[in-house]
């Protein structure tokens, strides 16, 4: 049961008796480099809150370092915006702490993929109800263009100027390798309303939600997806019924596959060819165990933790 | 007639999920309100907040003057947050068994033991509203005086409703009033009601709505699904001459997806029961039957039915002409 | 022998075969070890032996002997492992110089205490001979070249067939062994047969065979004794009514932890840290609270630190390697002013060093690991008990200051098994989790009190106080600012804290004379050695006074002007320190103790050290010869 042990201080209030509209939830100004794509999750990220009607107050967006991870300051709801790569384990600790808060993790693909992959598995094999995007733009862009493990083999940086040595990481067959995996969906910064569509799945989904956000840098990697943006057949649409509803796209994205995201080794298949483009939802298990359900204790009062104690004490007293 | 202590424990144990979960939300509303006091007594516990490791390392006069933000001292409002907290602390504090377990005393008012049980249970709803009042300076209301006295669960708000306490009712089938039960059947309310003694066959039925989960069985063992139960449900432990269903929302768009009929009575309607009527009781057990319409078990074998195409209509029809309309006199 | 162990009583010469009534050596405290190798169970027996001696009123100290590898060899040196108990008519503080009496199951493992000059020169050793007798040559071989070289002492060496015994009860000759030598030591030091067996009963609770047959193993090992010993050891109790817990130090910070209220430990296993969670898995989710055990160091820090900033303090516990893995968030913590508890229960280093043996190494790193100006609290306990109160007062601390609180703790408080008075729990130390109440919109996240530094902590949570909490310079709205002003400030806001947290404290406590010759100063485990030491030193008419310190950052009040009225002020610590004499080695260059460090650069006194690395608790004789040396030789503040 969500919510379990969380006060009832402020429960009086009505979330219907308060108006929510976009710009209740915008902060700062946003200050990412104009034709960034975080601008676009930003807005759909924003337009969510509004229609699920989520509580500032008790809604925390978890980032790490890196462009992506300023998201937190341009929200007006709490924010932590810590080190990079380790935006999991801080989300964790606010879960842990607060099952009744809705957490949101950003997360870039050096912070997710490379200096924190090893929260990244851990996290997944939790399965806290934590959505969580990685915006993947392929490259380190707020130091200035280095390569990623999603840089593309063969794409020039500064660090490798005769391009990327290594084939790149595939976020979407690692998130679906790893043991109790339940949510793992792509989308694009490029498409809106799938993007919006693919949050909005992510959070109603109860488990640890992961979106790969396909996203161009305007400075390092405004090219990479230069050919799905122009020429929209080049992209494969996941439908189904269990799916990130797509029906808007129709037109524009002509090229649709059923596939069941029941069916995970049918999504590794899918994940595993990269020969094309995939938007949708790839796998969904809603009855994976969620760590805090697991872990969830009746919370006590200072009394009862008090007779415990005693009782502890009893056991080692001479 | 009380019912026995073994559908008590397994009533208890069917709800146990949902009592931890309101507990827990008392409890740490007691922690909370708790801390709200201690802040405002800030300097007089500091001594001993500090622990035993400070004692004679640091100077506490010190320490709480400089490092120990305290809330203006307002005797009405600490008065009314003591108030608040003794509630709550007493809420959190009794086991389920003592709390959520209502005995309706024969030919007396289930609405009236039901909502005195559900208003003295949202006395932990109240003082965490009360709390909130007298943090706006309005303490040693009227309001906020009624709110811990009790809340009455036609006030309760949607976020307190999914934390709503369940309630075990004892109930002699005479006295079984399902109506009582809609002021506070939401959010994650869970009622088991133990009937005893002559029952109507299929009192629940006018509970059956898309998002409200609800049983009727004889089978104790059966209550324990209610454990699994998200949203609002209600269950029965009837006797044996009862119908059987379970109504699932989980289980599909459709009713006829979601309801399950397990048995229907064939002696229906024999005399009245409390307030029902012998037409009554067959009016619900044909509204049941003609609610999980398609896949009646045992149907076909059921003597005398007129053929009718409609299998809803077909049962309807056997069961209002099962009944003794003498009795009706 | 020093004047502490000067016996009371008569000792007549030892019979050596025909045994009539025994001897009683009556002694106002007496050490005693038990060494097997691994697996055989002299942990256990000493556990029991001491937990009685407890229950009878005795002081007590308990040290493990731990072998260096997991799974040593058997029957060699270094893989001794078992128990020191040291009992005391009056509390017993540390685990004392050489032990008194010995029981080893083999002559190897005695070799390794022997070699480690861990035995006393007339101590009594009951060694079980079985080996004398072996089938294989080898054995016999190794047998003779030891007692050849244990004949360089004056032992007693009293041969006890330990393994013919047990064997008679159990089939496994590794097996029962230990619970004969309890018998055996039962009998020796007059200990209550009935407490000893209600202790075996509770070590196997749950096994009512096991628990049947380790009794008949006591009684067996008790007649046996009765019917060939005649040293009786007699070290008088005195039975308290005051009420008692038995804990080793890990065990009172994880009781301490639910005493003050937290709910959240996140960690990752790490020797000799790690039995804190072995303590709270079993006990802490009864009282509501939660044991992660996170993927890595890191993320335990991390899981603590976001579990703090939505709510009720949370605690982490590491040793060396996992403070430095923490490191990066512990800046995090101090930047975003998250309160957090971390324990350190330090090991020897550097690297994983030595990962199940003491050494107070982590000083320094605790207080300037971070890159950064990262100020924050360091406390240290002395004893097993303050193990349990600092975990109170380090989280009232983190939340009034809104700090990381640094615990430090070592091997050997977390190993030693001491009786303690049983704390009355206070409501109070619960402390409240945070306050939640709505505030106006644009509340300041880091509302500064110029003067102090403080601000109110606004949780998520909150109603109006939405903000983003960030690692990068920023102002007091915690938006983000790289200019010289705001980063200045708040440097300077984050470090007024810990001055207005000094200006809160009590100046220290000198234990001796208020000025003399030699002041030692000393923090952590250390303290009981350094203490008995010193009242050696006077005993001799030494001018020796001690000051044990807690607060490390800040420091504690008034140092200088208590230092300043010694000729001599030195630090003694577990950490590595350069001789004065040692080659290359200079006044100017010489690497000083970490305490002494810290003295020195705080107070303008030339603080002198005197450290070892040697993965042991201090011996009171060695801090007693360094105070011979230091308060006679001249020179000084």
């Amino acid at each position: 049961m969500s919510g379990d042990g969380c006060s009832l201080l402020g429960c009086g209030v009505e979330d219907e008796d308060r108006p929510h509209d976009m710009s209740e939830y915008a902060g700062a100004a946003a200050r990412w480099c104009p034709g960034c794509g975080d601008h676009a999750v930003l807005t759909s990220v924003q337009r969510l809150l509004a229609e699920e009607r989520l509580a500032p107050e008790s809604t925390v967006f978890v980032s790490g370092i890196g462009c992506s991870s300023r998201f937190p300051h341009y929200l007006r709801t709490y924010g932590f915006h810590g080190l990079h790569g380790r935006a999991l384990p801080v989300a964790t600790g606010v879960k842990l702490e607060r099952p009744d808060f809705d957490v949101f993790v950003v997360m870039g693909d050096g912070d997710c993929c490379s200096i924190g992959a090893g929260h990244w598995l851990h996290a997944t094999r939790y399965n806290m109800d934590l959505t969580v995007l990685l915006l993947d733009n392929a490259i380190y862009g707020l130091t200035k263009d280095q390569t990623s493990p999603t840089t593309p083999q063969g794409f020039a940086t500064k660090t490798q100027p005769k391009g990327s040595w290594l084939p790149p990481l595939n976020p979407l067959t690692t998130a679906l390798g790893v043991t109790n995996a339940s949510f793992v969906a792509q989308t694009a910064e490029w498409v809106p309303a799938h993007l919006y569509e693919t949050l909005k799945a992510a959070y109603h989904h109860d488990g640890f939600s992961f979106v790969r956000i396909l996203q161009r840098c305007p400075v390092w990697t405004p090219t990479i997806f230069q050919k799905a943006v122009k020429d929209s057949t080049s992209v494969e649409v996941l439908v189904h019924d269990e799916g990130v509803p797509a029906a808007d796209l129709g037109r524009a994205f002509p090229n649709r596959i059923v596939h069941d995201p029941r069916d995970l080794h049918a999504a590794r298949r899918l994940a595993e060819d990269t020969s094309r483009i995939r938007l949708g939802l790839l796998y969904r298990d809603p009855s994976a165990p969620r760590y805090e359900e697991t872990r969830a204790l009746p919370k006590h009062t200072a009394e009862e933790r008090m007779r415990v104690l005693e009782a502890e004490l009893d056991r080692y007293a001479v | 007639m009380p019912s026995d202590p073994a559908a008590v424990a397994a009533a208890l144990a069917a709800v146990a999920p949902a009592f931890s979960a309101w507990r827990s939300a008392v409890a740490a509303t007691a922690e909370e309100v708790r801390g709200l006091l201690a802040r405002q007594a800030a300097g007089d516990g500091a001594a001993a907040a500090l622990g035993s490791f400070a004692a004679g390392r640091i100077d506490v006069g010190r320490f709480v003057g400089l490092a120990v933000r305290r809330a203006p001292a307002d005797p009405a409002a600490a008065e009314a947050m003591r108030r608040a907290a003794a509630v709550l602390s007493a809420l959190a504090g009794a086991p389920a068994g003592e709390q959520c377990v209502v005995r309706v005393a024969a030919g007396t008012s289930m609405r009236d033991a039901v909502h005195d049980a559900w208003r003295r249970l949202g006395r932990a709803f109240g003082a965490a509203h009360a709390v909130g009042l007298v943090q706006q300076g309005r303490a040693a209301t009227e309001a906020e005086e009624g709110l811990v006295r009790g809340l009455a669960p036609g006030l309760w708000t949607r976020r307190e409703r999914r934390v709503a306490p369940p309630l075990v009712v004892d109930v002699a089938g005479a006295d079984l009033d399902v109506g009582a039960l809609l002021a506070g059947l939401d959010g994650g309310a869970k009622v088991v009601l133990l009937v005893s003694g002559p029952c109507a066959p299929a009192p629940l039925v006018r509970l059956v709505t898309p998002g409200t989960f609800v049983l009727q069985t004889s089978d104790p063992a059966e209550l324990a699904v209610l454990s699994k139960v998200a949203g609002p449900a209600v269950a029965a432990l009837v006797p044996e001459d009862a119908a059987a269903f379970v109504h699932e929302p989980a289980r599909g768009p459709t009713l006829s997806t979601r309801l399950v009929l397990r048995r229907v009575p064939k002696g229906a309607g024999r005399g009245p029961v409390g307030p029902w009527s012998a037409a009554q009781q067959a009016e619900e057990l044909a509204q049941l039957v003609a609610l999980g319409a398609t896949d009646v078990p045992a149907l076909a074998s059921v003597p005398g039915v007129p053929a009718v195409d409609d299998p809803a209509g077909r049962v309807a029809t056997w069961l209002l002409g099962a009944v003794d309309w003498k009795d009706l006199g | 022998m020093d004047t502490a162990k000067a016996p009371v009583g008569d000792v007549p010469a030892p019979a050596a075969t025909s045994r009539r009534a025994p001897r009683v050596l009556r002694v106002r405290e007496h050490t005693v070890e038990i060494v097997s190798d691994s697996g055989e169970g002299a942990q256990k027996c000493g556990q029991i032996f001491g937990a009685v001696s407890a229950k009878m009123g005795n002081g007590v100290w308990t040290v493990e002997i731990i072998p260096a590898e997991i799974q040593p060899p058997a029957r060699t040196p270094p893989g001794g492992s078992g128990n020191r108990v040291r009992i005391g008519v009056g509390p017993v503080t540390n685990g004392g110089d050489e032990a008194n009496l010995v029981v080893a199951f083999n002559e190897q493992v005695l070799l390794g205490r022997h070699r480690l000059h861990a035995i006393a020169d007339d101590a009594v050793i009951l060694l079980d001979d079985v080996w004398s007798r072996h089938d294989d040559a080898e054995v016999r071989r190794q047998w003779e070249a030891g007692l050849l070289e244990l004949g360089s002492k004056a032992y007693r060496i009293v041969p006890v067939p330990l393994e013919e015994e047990s064997q008679k009860l159990v089939e496994n000759p590794r097996k029962g062994k230990n619970m004969f030598a309890l018998g055996v030591l039962c009998w020796i030091y007059g200990r209550d047969l009935d407490r000893a067996r209600e202790q075996i009963a509770h070590q196997f609770r749950g096994k009512k065979d096991a628990t049947a047959q380790n009794v008949a193993l006591l009684d067996a090992g008790h007649a046996w004794a009765d019917a060939h010993l005649d040293l009786r050891v007699d070290v008088p109790a005195t039975p308290t009514d005051a009420a008692m817990v038995v804990t080793n130090g890990n065990e009172a910070i994880g009781m301490g932890a639910m005493a003050a209220g937290m709910s959240l430990c996140a960690m990752y296993p790490i020797t000799p840290a790690t039995s804190v969670s072995h303590y709270l898995g079993e006990a802490f989710d009864r009282a509501g609270g939660l044991l992660h055990q996170a993927e890595d160091e890191i993320a335990a820090a991390g899981v603590a630190i976001g579990a703090s900033y939505a709510g009720r303090t949370a605690f982490t516990i590491t040793s060396g390697p996992g403070l430095a893995l923490k490191t990066e968030f512990l800046g995090l913590a101090v930047m975003t002013e998250t309160p957090l508890v971390l324990v350190d229960v330090q090991r020897g280093g550097p690297s994983t060093g030595l990962p199940t043996k003491v050494e107070q190494s982590d000083l320094l790193a605790a207080m300037f690991g971070q890159p950064g100006d990262a100020p924050k609290v360091v406390l240290a306990p002395a004893t097993i008990e303050e193990c349990f109160h600092v975990m109170v007062t380090a989280r009232r601390i983190a939340e009034s200051f809104r700090v990381p609180v640094l615990v430090l703790s070592d091997a050997n408080l977390a190993t030693g098994v001491q009786p303690w008075p049983r704390p009355t729990p206070d409501a109070a130390w619960q402390a409240e989790p945070p306050e939640l109440t709505a505030v106006a919109e644009g509340t300041k996240p880091y509302d500064w009190d110029g003067r102090l530094g403080l601000s109110r902590r606004v949780a998520p949570g909150t109603p109006g106080g939405m903000h983003t909490v960030t690692g990068l310079s920023h102002d007091e709205r915690s938006k983000v600012a790289y200019d010289a002003e705001t980063h200045a400030r708040g440097c300077t806001m984050r470090s007024r804290k810990l001055a207005v947290l000094q200006q809160t404290l009590v100046p220290p406590t000198v234990v001796g004379p208020a000025s003399g010759d030699l002041l030692v100063v000393g923090w952590g485990s250390t303290k009981g050695a350094i203490e008995e030491a010193a009242d050696r030193a006077r005993a001799e008419g030494l001018s020796v006074a001690t000051l044990h310190l807690r607060f490390l950052s800040p420091l504690e009040p008034g140092l200088t002007e208590v230092f300043r009225r010694y000729r001599r002020v030195m630090t003694v610590e577990i950490n590595y320190s350069d001789a004065p004499d040692d080659p290359f080695v200079t006044e100017e260059n010489r690497r000083r103790g970490q305490l002494s460090m810290l003295l020195r650069s705080a107070t303008l006194v030339d603080v002198d050290c005197w450290t070892l690395v040697r993965g042991e608790p201090l011996r009171p004789g060695q801090v007693l010869a360094a105070m011979r040396r230091r308060a006679q030789t001249g020179g000084g503040a």
